[in-house]
């Protein structure tokens, strides 16, 4: 099975950014953020007669602009996924000297996290006032700062139960049974199922059981119960800090235990 | 070679093991040991203790089907590694080992599984 370290590698390899989602249980894969600042704005700069452009992306932002003869004439709308996200130049009616950078900056958040965006054009409800002057597309595309100066959201560090067992080779089946990422897993759904089942019903009981080895529970501890070698499978439990984490461990995965282990305790 | 010559001989072959112990696990007893330096009953009785129980680990007597009945065990701290073995499940006699984090795991396994067997024959 691919881990997700390799996942990420590859990722870098190709000069894609990544990063884990908020609860460390995908890898996404960002859009580039600046080329599809670029893109809205070339549409903007092809739009000639009085249209309504609403924007939207793969991720769920929706963006609405007023749009005549290559210029912005208003923001009619903002809904960003999962935030109460607004701009207060809705409905201002905009202007180089005010309105330049905000505008900038309100069609960079739109595009954030993006790997696509998508318009439709429509006629707009009522006339506009063709004299405002607004912003220009064409000015637009000048200020728009450098595409990998957008402001990209920090790769986040994976938790440490999560790094330690996406980073030992071999284990692929996993679940952090208690503390941060409680419920975070990879694996087989059979097998996962099959951990959520011991989580559930001996969470408690799995923090007694470590605790008999090491008199602070803030000490990192695991155990490895099972057959050793052979090809046979063993139990990984382990406690680091509040998360409690448990695995499959097949027995060419229990040296890089003991030395990811190690590594903890020098 | 009776039981203490084994551990010696486990004890002098690995650098990594402090101590080497044969112990009756149903009563929570040491009945030999070889080790690299003077060490005192308490910790004997210590270790034996934690052997027992690293096979009581909830996850496994829950009774899972993820893994066969084990026979292995191992508890990794700040003070080292502490191996335990026996032949099958239900043997109370086990062999426990007190070893750095450098151990060479499958050597040891393979002496240990050898001696464990010879101590079920005599």
């Amino acid at each position: 099975m691919i881990q997700s370290r390799d996942i990420i590698k590859r990722l870098k390899s190709l000069g894609q950014k990544s990063r884990f989602n908020r609860n460390n249980a995908r890898i996404i894969a960002s859009g580039n953020p600046g080329e599809n600042v670029k893109a809205l704005l070339q549409e903007i700069n092809e739009t000639i007669l009085a249209r309504a452009l609403e924007f939207q992306t793969d991720t769920g932002a929706k963006l609405g602009l007023d749009v005549i003869g290559r210029r912005v004439l208003h923001i009619t709308a903002l809904q960003m996924p999962n935030e109460g996200e607004t701009s207060p130049l809705i409905g201002e009616l905009l202007s180089e000297g005010d309105h330049l950078e905000q505008f900038i900056q309100t069609i960079s958040l739109f595009a954030k996290d993006a790997n696509e965006v998508s318009v439709i054009a429509s006629m707009p409800d009522q006339a506009f006032d063709t004299s405002a002057v607004g912003l220009q597309a064409g000015h637009l595309l000048k200020n728009i700062p450098a595409s990998n100066e957008v402001k990209e959201p920090a790769i986040k560090d994976a938790s440490a139960a999560i790094a330690i067992l996406t980073g030992i080779p071999g284990i692929t089946e996993w679940l952090i049974a208690k503390g941060d990422d409680a419920g975070v897993n990879s694996g087989d759904s059979k097998t996962i199922t099959e951990l959520e089942k011991v989580a559930e019903n001996t969470a408690e009981t799995l923090d007694h059981y470590l605790d008999q080895f090491t008199a602070n529970p803030m000490e990192p501890v695991a155990t490895v119960v099972g057959t050793l070698s052979d090809n046979y499978d063993s139990i990984l439990c382990f406690r680091i800090n509040n998360q409690l984490g448990l695995a499959v461990a097949p027995s060419d995965s229990i040296p890089s235990i003991i030395d990811t282990w190690r590594n903890k305790n020098n | 070679m009776s039981i203490s010559e084994h551990l010696d001989a486990i004890n002098s072959a690995f650098d990594s093991v402090r101590i080497a112990a044969f112990a009756d696990l149903s009563v929570q007893l040491v009945l030999a040991e070889s080790t690299k330096a003077d060490i005192g009953q308490e910790l004997l009785d210590e270790l034996c203790i934690q052997a027992a129980n690293a096979f009581e680990c909830p996850a496994v007597s829950a009774g899972t089907s993820l893994i066969p009945p084990p026979v292995e065990a191992i508890i990794m701290t700040d003070k080292g590694i502490l191996l335990t073995l026996r032949t099958t499940e239900f043997s109370p006699n086990a062999l426990i080992f007190e070893c750095d984090y450098d151990i060479k795991l499958k050597d040891i396994l393979t002496m240990a599984r050898d001696t464990l067997r010879k101590a079920g024959e005599a």
